[in-house]
């Protein structure tokens, strides 16, 4: 009896999850609907009916934010800024989290903890003063300029990802390595790096999206127009007095494409590389 | 005992070489930055030219400005809904822990959220939710005579709730699961075996074994709960509510935002932040006593 | 020993590593050569598919005239435009002109504005008095003047002609006497034609607008520019008479849901072209204008007035015309101030005007332009706005409280939580807040 009323709750408990996901899934999905369908209609097409699919789909609305923006110009910027960030980030966030998590020394926990801290506050708080720093530094306009930036900005919360990660990696293998006599970089680029493979994609993905769509460093930073990222096209795009709904929607289709298919690609791999260190039978 | 030192001494070492490119970097772009704040929090200062020394003013203006008021009280609003932006992300997982069909395509879904970005959402949900958009019309549908009037952006009360909700539960619970799920696989499972044979169900099982087995990380992720509520909600608030209608939407974080670049009010908006601040230290607090347990056990 | 030395040698090998990158990237920066001036413009229209053409013609005629000045024209957002001035301003960055607005975010950092008076002795005569006065920071058309005029702009409302004729209205009788107005706005509804367009999603620009107007009618210049400084404030009759004009209009369904909650750009101006309903609050320069609706709807449908008259108007016939709404100032600290000077002088000069009006529509104020006499309703509007020019209130409020007044007119108006003291006491709380 209790048996069969368990699996009962089960099954319950079950229709209830999939009625959620379901739910949630489908205010995830709506926008997305949405935009596409709006993307593909005229203004005046959009004017006379703005729920329905659109009777006569047009692309001149992607045309228009493709030729007329430079488009493809920030798509590069972009993709060539968050890939550098990216590099540095990893070696930053790896060497970091290995000393905090596999390394005993003085102030361990005080300095995890302050440079944790110091990146909780928002963008907007310290913006100004970081704009008057890179300009100090004669950084203005320049790529390395917002690479520091972001790094310097997100690497904090990838390197706490890191620590926690070789935080459950046996420390006897520090312990031999250096009995083999490897130094710390050694021991960072033959062991601590291949170690943390499985959280490339983890890491990757967090620290990728945070710097894509990041706003306020890259907007005073980077001041020229051949220079300028992808999520400032939008902001661009709407001039004094915004864009038309159809083409706002596909402006920002077009600037989700790159994301949206990264993440269709290596989905299976990013989810995997969050468990994979930790599963076991 | 001597060797125990000397391994100390090396290991210092060690993290002082792996470390200094962070804190280099830190030191240059986020310490001087953060700490500026409280100095201009005591100026007359619009971001332009020199900044006029002027005491306790703006903290004597802040106490007295409703916006700071409205601000608390949408944070209390928001952070009324972490508990249930923990709690769905942590049912769900453990749910899923043990198998459940579709779940790769609700994942690839339900993660999306974070990848298409907080503005854009905030953009293409303005336009949803307007008393035009598409909700009204399947209400309509649904024969609900007065849809127009079910606008949840509109009213004070449904406008904060409904940026709650987007903000903290449903934005959230794509990575709370994954998040959950490789915390979960952590457990030994043959507690679970164990409690098999004890003849417990698996609400007990869900209570006993798995909320102690990751309760660091259920405790962490309530804390980057509160760090996203207080710090990172600029870019959807902007694009979705503007901090309307009346203050119903504004926060500490907006009002910084809205104070320095949009009223010239640089230095009273750095009083906003110095409050900012302090919240903002005790989430770190919070956060300190979490590690340092988290290294005990 | 040997150990620790490579390690202190990776430490400074990093930090090389980032200064050395910094010196790079300051060479990039400095690579300017001699020769040839580059001027750097900035521009919150310039990625306007419209605009942004126009400007590009008006630059290549000036440097078909100017061989020794390159002109470097950067879009910048609209929505951190005086966020980035002020950091450009603050770092004295590269910029030497710049497109702005002349309404308060321009006059409360304007002590970074070149004062261009010496520059522009020989060209002031060919500028609207109006538009000077706007555009100085005293408000004089003689001196102080910090911008050069781009263009005009001010706010009226137009209708369609057809759409009133179907509700038995005869087209020919303005319908601008707030009686006659409310009048049409019931036979209109009757017909089950939407009265008033309005648009207030987001921003709520449709109520704004009236309120402009309305407030024009009301209220004299000197009490307008009294929004600058506190000594006029919203407390006025005046104002609480426009708000419960505007109040009336919704209580009354003229304004309901399916006009006002759209976006006023472009979601407003594409339904009053496409015939959806028969007011609208529009602009008279850029957009939403004269020449958006005539061609829409063919010239001799559309109608116009300067605003809802109320029976107890002072000034009936204002127009409000804020003289300049946007124009090009040089920056203080631009070591090429002369030729920048030039630069502003000529974009803003009949020949670059008459580019860009043809363009956009857009009204210059400059004299040089003739006027095409060929269009009666240009010709009406002209004249409204130069002879019964009246100042625009959000010209003359503090920039700071925009934002904040327009998330309390929503909660007024659209939401009804408040009620009208509560409002009014609020609006007034935050221009006082943001003086």
């Amino acid at each position: 009896m209790s048996l069969q009323k368990g699996r009962l709750w089960d099954l319950i408990l079950r229709g209830m999850t999939h009625f959620m996901l379901i739910l949630f899934s489908l205010v995830i999905a709506y926008p997305i609907y949405f935009s596409i369908i709006t993307s593909l209609k005229s203004s005046a097409d959009y004017a006379m009916d703005k729920v329905g699919v659109p009777t006569s789909p047009t692309i001149q609305n992607y045309i228009q934010v493709l030729l007329n923006m430079n488009m493809l110009r920030f798509m590069f910027n972009t993709v060539l800024l968050v890939g550098v960030s990216m590099v540095l980030y990893f070696l930053i966030c790896t060497a970091a989290g290995f000393a905090f998590g596999k390394l005993r020394f003085k102030g361990r926990l005080w300095i995890f903890t302050f440079v944790l801290f110091i990146q909780i506050f928002p963008q907007m708080v310290i913006a100004g003063q970081i704009y008057q720093m890179i300009s100090k530094m004669q950084l203005l306009n320049t790529y390395v300029g917002l690479i520091l930036v972001w790094v310097a900005y997100f690497a904090p919360f990838g390197t706490y990802i890191m620590t926690t990660y070789y935080g459950s990696i046996p420390r006897s293998l520090v312990e031999s390595a250096r009995i083999d006599g490897a130094g710390v970089i050694q021991q960072l680029i033959w062991i601590m790096i291949p170690i943390a493979k499985p959280m490339i994609g983890t890491l990757g993905i967090i620290g990728a999206l945070a710097m894509w769509h990041e706003l306020p460093f890259s907007m005073l930073i980077l001041q020229r127009q051949q220079m300028r990222t992808l999520t400032l096209g939008i902001a661009l795009m709407k001039g004094e007095f915004g864009l038309p709904t159809p083409v706002l929607t596909a402006a920002i289709m077009a600037t989700s494409a790159i994301p949206l298919v990264m993440y269709i690609i290596f989905q299976n791999y990013i989810t995997m590389g969050s468990t994979a260190g930790s599963i076991k039978g | 005992m001597k060797r125990t030192r000397f391994r100390m001494t090396q290991d210092a070492k060690d993290a002082l070489v792996l470390l200094s490119p962070l804190l280099v970097l830190t030191g240059v772009f986020l310490v001087f930055p953060v700490a500026s704040n409280f100095y201009y929090s005591l100026t007359k200062w619009k971001g332009l030219g020199t900044p006029v020394f002027i005491g306790l003013e703006n903290y004597r203006q802040l106490f007295q400005d409703t916006r700071f008021y409205s601000s608390l009280k949408s944070l209390g609003t928001l952070v009324l809904y972490i508990p249930l932006g923990v709690f769905l992300p942590l049912v769900i997982a453990n749910i899923l822990r043990t198998g459940l069909h579709g779940w790769k395509a609700y994942r690839a879904l339900l993660y999306l959220p974070n990848i298409i970005g907080p503005v854009i959402l905030g953009t293409i949900f303005s336009v949803i939710l307007s008393q035009v958009g598409p909700i009204t019309e399947i209400l309509k549908s649904l024969g609900y005579a007065n849809a127009n009037e079910f606008y949840m952006l509109g009213k004070s009360t449904s406008a904060i709730n409904t940026l709650s909700f987007l903000f903290v539960v449903w934005m959230r619970v794509g990575f709370g699961c994954i998040y959950f799920l490789a915390a979960m696989s952590t457990i030994d499972e043959s507690l679970y075996d164990a409690a098999k044979i004890d003849g417990t169900n698996k609400f007990q099982d869900f209570i006993h074994i798995t909320i102690p087995g990751i309760r660091f990380s259920i405790e962490f992720f309530t804390v980057l709960a509160f760090i996203e509520v207080f710090a990172r909600m600029y870019g959807m608030i902007f694009t979705l509510t503007g901090g309307g209608p009346g203050y119903a939407t504004y926060t500490l974080e907006f009002g910084v935002y809205m104070l320095s670049f949009s009223a010239y009010q640089k230095g009273y908006a750095s009083a906003w932040a110095v409050i900012l601040f302090f919240f903002c230290a005790i989430i770190a607090l919070v956060q300190i006593r979490l590690i340092r347990k988290g290294e005990q056990s | 020993m040997k150990k620790n030395a490579t390690r202190i040698g990776i430490i400074l090998v990093l930090v090389l590593l980032i200064a050395g990158a910094a010196t790079l990237g300051a060479q990039g920066q400095k690579g300017e050569a001699e020769g040839p001036i580059t001027l750097t413009v900035w521009n919150f229209k310039y990625a306007e598919e419209i605009g942004g053409k126009a400007f590009r013609e008006m630059d290549r005629l000036f440097m078909e005239q100017n061989p020794g000045i390159i002109i470097d024209h950067q879009a910048q957002p609209e929505s951190n435009y005086y966020q980035l001035l002020i950091s450009a301003f603050s770092a004295k960055s590269d910029l030497d002109v710049f497109l702005t607005h002349t309404d308060q975010r321009a006059w409360g950092i304007s002590e970074s504005y070149y004062l261009l008076d010496d520059q522009i002795k020989d060209v002031m005569d060919t500028y609207a008095d109006s538009a000077l006065e706007a555009c100085s920071e005293t408000k004089s058309k003689d001196s102080g003047i910090k911008i050069l005029p781009l263009t005009a702009q001010g706010n009226g409302f137009y209708y369609n002609k057809t759409l009133l004729k179907q509700a038995g209205l005869d087209p020919e009788v303005v319908p601008s006497d707030w009686n006659t107005f409310l009048n049409a706005c019931e036979k209109l509804k009757n017909a089950g034609i939407t009265p008033i367009i309005y648009g207030n999603q987001g921003s709520p620009f449709g109520i704004c607008f009236t309120y402009r107007t309305i407030l024009g009618t009301l209220l004299s210049s000197d009490e307008i520019d009294g929004f600058t400084d506190g000594s006029t404030t919203f407390k006025r009759d005046e104002y609480v008479q426009a708000t419960r004009m505007i109040k009336e209009l919704f209580d009354k369904g003229y304004v309901n849901v399916e006009n006002s909650s759209i976006p006023y750009f472009m979601d407003g101006i594409t339904d009053f072209q496409a015939g959806k309903g028969a007011f609208f609050c529009g602009l008279n320069s850029d957009i939403a204008h004269w020449k958006d609706f005539g061609t829409a709807l063919g010239y001799e449908n559309v109608g116009y007035f300067s605003a809802p008259v109320a029976s107890n108007a002072k000034y009936p016939l204002a127009q409000v015309n804020q003289g300049a709404g946007i124009g090009f100032a040089v920056a203080d600290h631009s070591p090429h101030k002369e030729a920048a000077a030039k630069y502003v002088k000529f974009m803003t000069s009949g020949e670059a005007g008459k580019v860009f009006m043809d363009a956009t529509g857009a009204i210059v104020p400059n004299s040089t332009i003739p006027v095409d006499a060929s269009n009666p309703m240009l010709t009406d509007i002209l004249e409204k706005m130069n002879s019964h020019a009246t100042p625009d209130i959000m010209n003359r409020v503090p920039g700071g409280m925009i934002t904040d007044y327009y998330n309390f007119m929503t909660l007024y108006f659209i939401s009804g939580e408040i009620s009208e003291s509560r409002y009014i006491d609020q609006v007034e709380a935050i221009y006082r807040s943001n003086l």
